[in-house]
């Protein structure tokens, strides 16, 4: 169990669903993005986007969780992007090679 | 002298209807003496007739009978309900067991007395109506009694300690002696748990078990119930039968001592399989068993029976968890030449899980690899990936020992997968000269040395499913004395207290504070400032690899000289 504290809110359209994450993303709230996106799916939106502005932490299993959504997506053909957590947060997509690998938008591209 | 209540009480119409009812009734004059019981009490108490009760010592009444309140206290005359209301108290009702010395039968009764008082409002004599509440107070104790032993069995996963503990709860309340065995794989039983209220008894029960048969009797006892499934119950144990039984002198003379009179076995069963026995014995309190008993015990040991088999499961799944991940790490980090090695790994808190992390150290002809990892996820699914890892990357090496490469083949070999199987990994080759790295979305290195801790190396991709993908290989200088140390990110990622993760810079700190030390001690202080910084479990798997760079001259000229090198930098 996390000690920290992490929230997801909705913020939904007709056809794209977004879903602001904030706090630390670790192995205990992994589950809790995925059902979240699970349920967005559920209603047959065109594109999800995660909003990562408000991660303060993102272990591995966060960044599986990315890899796994982009790859799911492609092969279900649903659009995915990621809005780009802080610089701090920002430094595990770097080094991991994720930044050059992952669907990265600024906000300002996605409204 | 004679009051109204006695005048009343000669009353023939009066007397049929109290000797009708099922609650013995007593009358009790102010000088203690009982001057009437009806028919019930009569019984009760052991008279043909009230004359005959008239004229006994009070004191004596008790006689037949062996009495206790309900926390196994004595009760005196005095504590009678009916003489503290002769002396001018307001005495509560009294539950008072009691055990009839002849039959061993416990029951347990209210007792409650009322004052009957003349005109002057003095108290002429004190009515005691004795309910036998027996059903409804062992139905009480039995529902409490299960609940602690439920609480008990889901308190542990140490079982024998478990059965211990229930054991104890049961004596002295439900039986004076309460023993657990357990049956290993040929049969043979394993005395786990016996309990009585007295140590000196539990002596003789150990010099007991001498006498016990290397195989159980399948047609007795133990073996009986063993073979069976099937309750056993012995209320009447004679002196004959402990004399048949007894194989010498002291033998009998211990069976003697324990003064069986009660003896119920249940069985521990799993479905059709019995594991285990609950063994009861009555024997200094007189008490005996009824059905009731042997339906109680036979829930206690089902309880206990799940709980043993359970504690059996998770211990397996540990040991299975163990042995796997032992074989997901090298058995010893090998002597390198010019080098000192130590490594470390701890796996999460969770000890039936295989973690994902590992490390590796092997040889490749002149030069040395050690590779440091980390696999997303847990249990027997990461260990594959970790074993396909770690063995893919020793094959590569066969044919090129260049880090970059070892990354780039794990990578290849990760996409084959059918599921997303990623995998951070740092992968530093080891020569006479230096180290030669590359490191794929994996926490760079440490080096610690003149320019104190710093990162040393360049990023890379994690490996295992992207399609942009780059490992830069780095050569790394090094001068005699300094170390590098490799780690995975559980232990910058543990968790402190308000939620505070170690970080870098604390590791890095802690390192440095550490100073000039061999590999073996810098892991231990690491082991240390990490214990002292975390809070509750630790949440991930942790490996740590310190290597440190001897002046590879100095190595040459002594192969035990690891420690022997002198301050760093001097090269």
């Amino acid at each position: 169990m996390s000690r920290t504290t992490f929230e997801i809110d909705a913020t939904d359209d007709a056809d794209a669903a977004c879903l602001v994450l904030s706090g630390e993303l670790d192995l205990a709230t992994v589950p809790r993005v995925e059902q979240a996106v699970d349920a967005a799916l559920a209603r047959d939106v065109q594109t999800l986007v995660l909003d990562l502005s408000g991660l303060s932490f993102v272990d591995s299993s966060g960044l599986r969780l990315f890899v796994v959504l982009h790859q799911r997506a492609a092969a279900e053909g649903w659009g995915f992007s990621l809005v780009r957590p802080q610089e701090q947060t920002m430094k595990v997509f770097t080094i991991s090679g994720l930044e050059e690998n992952l669907p990265f938008a600024e906000k300002s591209s996605m409204a | 002298m004679e009051g109204e209540t006695e005048r009343a009480i000669r009353d023939e119409r009066l007397s049929v209807i109290l000797d009708a009812l099922a609650e013995a009734v007593t009358i009790r004059a102010p000088n203690n003496h009982l001057v009437y019981a009806n028919q019930a009490a009569l019984e009760r108490l052991g008279f043909s007739s009230v004359a005959e009760l008239r004229a006994a010592d009070p004191q004596e009444l008790m006689g037949p009978y062996e009495t206790a309140d309900e926390h196994g206290g004595e009760i005196r005359m005095e504590d009678l309900p009916s003489v503290k209301l002769l002396r001018g108290e307001h005495p509560e009702p009294l539950l008072m067991r009691s055990v009839n010395r002849a039959s061993g039968e416990e029951s347990w009764v209210l007792l409650k007395a009322t004052a009957v008082r003349d005109e002057a409002g003095e108290i002429e004599s004190a009515v005691t109506i004795i309910a036998d509440v027996t059903e409804a107070t062992r139905a009480t104790q039995r529902v409490e009694f299960l609940a602690r032993i439920g609480e008990l069995l889901a308190s542990s996963l140490d079982y024998q300690q478990t059965l211990r503990n229930v054991a104890g709860l049961a004596v002295p309340q439900i039986a004076d002696w309460c023993a657990v065995d357990l049956f290993d794989a040929d049969g043979q039983r394993e005395p786990v748990a016996i309990a009585h209220s007295d140590p000196a008894k539990l002596q003789t029960a150990a010099r007991l078990r001498d006498y016990e048969p290397e195989r159980l009797d399948p047609d007795q006892g133990v073996g009986k119930v063993r073979r069976t499934g099937e309750p056993l119950l012995y209320t009447e144990i004679s002196d004959d039968l402990l004399v048949a039984a007894a194989l010498d002198e002291e033998h009998l003379r211990l069976l003697r001592e324990v003064g069986m009179r009660a003896v119920l076995i249940v069985p521990l069963a799993i479905g059709r399989r019995t594991i285990g026995t609950l063994t009861m014995v009555n024997s200094e309190s007189g008490r005996s068993f009824g059905m009731g008993d042997v339906e109680f015990a036979a829930q206690i040991a089902a309880r206990a029976a799940v709980a043993v088999e359970s504690a059996r499961l998770y211990s397996e799944r540990s040991t299975v968890a163990r042995t796997l991940q032992s074989s997901l790490l090298p058995e010893a980090i090998p002597a390198i030449p010019g080098w000192e090695v130590a490594a470390l790994y701890r796996p999460a808190g969770h000890e039936s899980e295989v973690g994902g992390d590992f490390y590796d150290v092997w040889d490749v002809g002149e030069d040395w690899l050690m590779m440091i990892g980390d696999v997303t996820g847990k249990g027997v699914g990461a260990a594959a990936v970790t074993s396909l890892v770690r063995y893919t990357a020793r094959a590569a090496s066969e044919f090129d020992t260049r880090p970059s490469e070892i990354l780039a083949r794990v990578d290849a070999a990760l996409r084959r997968r059918p599921t997303v199987s990623l995998c951070t990994a740092l992968c530093l080759r080891l020569s006479r000269e230096g180290a030669t790295l590359a490191v794929g979305g994996h926490p760079l290195p440490l080096r610690i040395g003149d320019g104190g801790v710093q990162e040393v190396g360049d990023y890379g991709t994690l490996l295992g499913a992207l399609q942009k993908t780059r490992w830069p290989e780095v050569d790394i200088a090094l001068k005699a004395g300094e170390t590098l140390v490799a780690f995975t990110d559980g232990v910058t990622d543990a968790i402190g207290e308000d939620g505070e993760r170690w970080g870098t810079e604390r590791l890095r700190e802690s390192l440095a504070a550490a100073g000039d030390v061999a590999p073996a001690a810098l892991r231990t202080r690491l082991v240390r400032a990490l214990d002292e910084f975390q809070v509750g479990a630790q949440a991930d798997d942790t490996a740590v690899v310190i290597m440190r760079f001897d002046d590879p001259r100095q190595a040459r000229e002594s192969s035990a000289g690891h420690a022997s090198v002198g301050g760093r930098g001097n090269g």
